[in-house]
């Protein structure tokens, strides 16, 4: 069943207003910096939050609809969440926590005990079943959580942050599994994130959120290649820069590329319509691995990173301050659309 | 809970004085154990005068705790509901009794209903042989309360609702979450704030002594008597002591983990 939704709420400073289409089995990735509505749209789904205006619809069942005064307590809605927090009962043992939705859907004790059982086996926390939720480590409260979330067989699954609480050694595995168990899994999918490997290994689709709006839609990999906002190119690491106005490319089109794409020189570079040049002003230098990574603010204020090889810094005499001009080929550039104006200067 | 290895280190004059506080709190105690009439402890303990003050003190407490668990409870959800000025108003209102002396309580109880100016006889305000029971038992309330709705406020603060909403999620609904999730969470917390309470209201003296006592021998509880006797019969007045001394160790073994570490 599609979930389909128009979300406006507002809280506090938060001015939310988010459309999401997201089919059965699908998984949709809202990506974001903190603070821009992300969990607050899914609480929105979930019921948790009102609706100032829209709806929310799982296949034909409508559960909000600000026009026809519809709205379903989040106890009624059959929707699945795993809270970042994880939210385990604390007074009950793992295979309470994943058997408690399925009683109070009014199952029977020894049939939601086989279900709990069940979901346990899915996530691979068959051997948690009689632990206290205080003694798991954050994979395992997440994998409980998950269970518990799946074992109502919602239509719809929601996130929050599912990989925050990871420890960053594990992270690429629990990551690979939750990817695994979300494939598997039939629900509409909604996941809230920050990071945008999450994103990639993770969703089907994206959508970017900045203060509460969507900035960005797309496949993970589209987003990733052709950043449309700073947040979103300092996630993937590229360099998002309006272009030059020797370029040609006119207002409102920004040039997206790698930092390690970028030559620096200290002469002016020949004109040559085969790259894009800009001068720039070293504001801070950093080793990464065997390069290091140098900082430059053009004279409109706009950053550009580059990667330099440590040999040819010595060339550049480039110490803080120092003047230099940035080029990029146009083939390792990639031209977006950008509103002017839009981006925060950095 | 698992960061034992960075206990950040104390200095070293610490150590010493930490240790005189040790035994400023332990030192009394052993003095009184060491004062034991052990000749007459058989016959104080099952003296009728002793018999007589347990039952008192055990009957206005446990009426007292229920009192407070009555009272408390609710006001206690009222002050993690409310925001801003009214939340530090009410937790001040909570804390009088525990920082204002039991005789200025007491004193403030008869003004209430004994009438100061006129007598300070509370069986004169028309209640009869009940008069000094009812007496105490107000006055032990009076100053138990705060314990049980701190105790209370703070279970209910630890779980902040969001165990409930996760509940809601799963499809529990409002009596489902209280009766399994809500109860259950808080409990621990307020079986800790009842053993506070009881604790408080066994071994009150100076309210009751004000408000309750003021018919000599009427409201004999066991703090009460141990005064009473410290003059006439020493040896009395320590082996009810010592009665009080036991009630306050089961307490603490009572409330181990919740009060004494372990968990956070």
């Amino acid at each position: 069943m599609t979930l389909d939704a128009r979300l406006a709420v507002t809280r506090g400073p938060l001015s939310l207003d988010l459309d999401l289409t997201v089919p059965s089995g699908a998984v949709l990735a809202l990506l974001g910096p903190r603070g821009a509505g992300k969990t607050t749209a899914l609480e929105a789904v979930a019921g948790l939050v009102p609706l100032d205006a829209g709806h929310v619809r799982v296949g034909e069942r409508t559960l909000d609809d600000t026009a026809g005064g519809i709205h379903l307590k989040a106890a009624e809605r059959g929707i699945g969440m795993v809270f970042q927090d994880y939210r385990l009962f604390s007074h009950l043992s793992v295979v309470e926590n994943v058997e408690f939705g399925v009683r109070a859907q009014g199952m029977k004790k020894k049939a939601a005990r086989d279900r709990a059982a069940e979901w346990l086996e899915a996530v691979g926390a068959t051997n948690l079943a009689d632990r206290s939720p205080s003694t798991l480590s954050n994979d395992e409260a997440q994998r409980v959580a998950l269970a518990r979330a799946l074992a109502i067989e919602p239509s719809v699954l929601l996130l929050d942050e599912p990989l925050a609480g990871i420890e960053a050694s594990l992270r690429m595995r629990v990551r690979g599994e939750l990817a695994q168990r979300l494939r598997e899994n039939g629900a509409a999918t909604v996941l809230v994130t920050h990071d945008l490997v999450d994103a990639l290994v993770l969703a089907d689709s994206v959508i970017v959120l900045e203060e509460g709006r969507a900035v960005q839609a797309g496949t993970p990999i589209e987003i990733a290649a052709s950043p449309t906002t700073q947040f979103v190119a300092r996630l993937v690491g590229l360099n998002l820069v309006p272009a030059p106005i020797s370029s040609k490319l006119g207002e409102g089109v920004s040039l997206a590329f790698a930092p390690s794409a970028v030559r620096v020189t200290r002469d002016r570079p020949r004109d040559d319509p085969s790259s894009h040049v800009w001068r720039a002003t070293i504001t801070d230098l950093e080793q990464l691995a065997s390069l290091v990574r140098a900082r430059a603010t053009t004279p409109m204020y706009d950053t550009i990173l580059a990667d330099i090889a440590p040999t040819q810094l010595a060339g550049l005499n480039s110490a803080l301050g120092t003047q230099v001009w940035m080029s990029v080929s146009v083939r390792d550039a990639r031209a977006v659309a950008t509103e002017l104006g839009d981006d925060p200067i950095l | 809970m698992s960061d034992h290895h960075q206990t950040p280190r104390i200095p070293a004059v610490a150590w010493p004085f930490a240790a005189v506080a040790v035994a400023y709190l332990v030192v009394p105690l052993l003095a009184l154990l060491a004062s034991i009439p052990w000749d007459s402890l058989a016959d104080q303990l099952s003296s009728d005068a002793f018999l007589a003050a347990l039952g008192l003190s055990v009957g206005t407490a446990l009426i007292s705790t229920l009192l407070c668990v009555i009272l408390g409870v609710p006001l206690a959800l009222v002050i993690v509901r409310a925001r801003g000025t009214a939340k530090r108003i009410l937790r001040a209102i909570v804390l009088v009794p525990l920082l204002l002396p039991p005789v200025v309580g007491g004193i403030a109880l008869l003004a209430l209903l004994g009438g100061l100016s006129t007598s300070i006889n509370p069986a004169s305000f028309g209640w009869g042989l009940a008069a000094p029971f009812v007496a105490i038992v107000l006055a032990q309330t009076f100053v138990a309360l705060p314990f049980l709705v701190l105790a209370v406020e703070r279970a209910l603060r630890s779980n902040d609702g969001r165990l409930a909403i996760a509940a809601a999620t799963l499809g529990a609904s409002r009596a489902t979450i209280f009766r399994r999730i809500t109860l259950p969470i808080v409990a621990p917390g307020l079986a800790a704030g009842a053993v506070l309470c009881f604790t408080r209201a066994l071994g009150e003296f100076g309210a009751t002594v004000t408000f309750g006592a003021s018919v000599p021998g009427a409201a004999a509880t066991l703090p009460v008597t141990v005064f009473s006797q410290i003059e006439s019969n020493r040896d009395a007045a320590i082996v009810l002591s010592l009665v009080l001394l036991a009630v306050s160790i089961a307490a603490i073994v009572a409330l181990k983990d919740r009060y004494t570490g372990g968990v956070s």
